[in-house]
């Protein structure tokens, strides 16, 4: 099955060519079957109607990659900001860890 | 908005800190380095460093060396950046450094700040020797350059950092207008 990734970024936030890079990456890796879709995320109004946790978030399938989201910390849940993602050690990052995103695209591959 | 050009003097500033105290830049004069942090609480990459930070300060606390961290955030836009969680942070991380709470915005603006964490490395004089990020990697397991300890270092042997310049990277300072 053909895995349909929406890339949402934000250009103020640093992490989001790098963040592309490593989505790559780890798709080519696993050999997976997947068409990328890249949305830049310009304004607030962008913000809410994309329901944007923050920059990069990927959604596979429409779903967030991320099954338990680490808030922003903005006044709104949906806001222009840099996302959060929480490695297994714990800590905070701004991009998922490839084996992190590894095991997602993994799993959501197959559900 | 400009930023403070290497070799400027320090611009004075007053602020209150997270533990009740007002700062100013004369509240530090019987230390040989300055280092002004642009910080926050919600910002991933102040998140990534700021053990790195911690652990800065008090490697070289007895060295005359005090970093000082300032939150511009707007509050209204961002709660967790409000005073009251700063103060929550600082004493949840144990913070070794004053946490200074730029409500006006003033501050950052002089400076020309615009991301968090952003550095400002003072000399004794008061001179900006460092400015930019903290060191190459937002993890800490893949730091090859340590700029903001390697300009430390250089200052206390009198001498200019060996990179006086890098990008800081991290969040966009949030603005109120």
């Amino acid at each position: 099955m053909t895995l349909s990734i929406d890339y949402l970024w934000w250009a103020e936030c640093p992490s989001h060519e790098e963040g592309l890079a490593l989505l790559h990456a780890v798709i080519a890796a696993e050999g997976l079957d997947a068409v990328i879709r890249l949305v830049e995320v310009r304004d607030e109004a962008d913000a809410q109607r994309l329901h944007f946790l923050g920059s990069p978030t990927i959604l596979v399938n429409g779903q967030d990659i991320d099954p338990h989201p680490v808030a922003s910390g903005a006044a709104s849940l949906y806001a222009l900001t840099c996302r959060a993602y929480r490695r297994d050690d714990g800590r905070i990052t701004p991009l998922p860890t490839r084996e992190w995103l590894r095991r997602r695209l993994s799993a959501l591959s197959t559900s | 908005m400009s930023r403070l050009p290497i070799g400027a003097s320090a611009i004075p500033f007053e602020l209150p800190g997270v533990d009740g105290r007002h700062y100013r830049l004369e509240t530090f004069a019987d230390h040989q380095v300055l280092g002004l942090i642009f910080s926050c609480n919600h910002c991933p990459y102040v998140q990534a460093w700021e053990e790195r930070m911690i652990e800065l300060q008090h490697e070289y606390a007895e060295h005359g060396v005090a970093l000082v961290l300032l939150n511009a955030n707007d509050p209204q836009k961002y709660p967790v950046d409000s005073f009251e969680a700063m103060q929550q942070r600082a004493q949840m991380f144990k913070y070794p450094f004053p946490y200074l709470h730029d409500q006006p915005q003033t501050t950052a603006r002089a400076y020309g700040a615009e991301r968090t964490p952003e550095v400002f490395l003072f000399n004794q004089a008061r001179e900006l020797v460092y400015h930019g990020a903290i060191d190459d990697n937002r993890e800490p397991e893949h730091v090859q350059q340590h700029y903001l300890r390697n300009a430390i270092e250089a200052v206390l042997k009198h001498q200019p950092p060996p990179i006086s310049e890098t990008p800081a990277v991290g969040c966009t300072i949030k603005w109120s207008v």
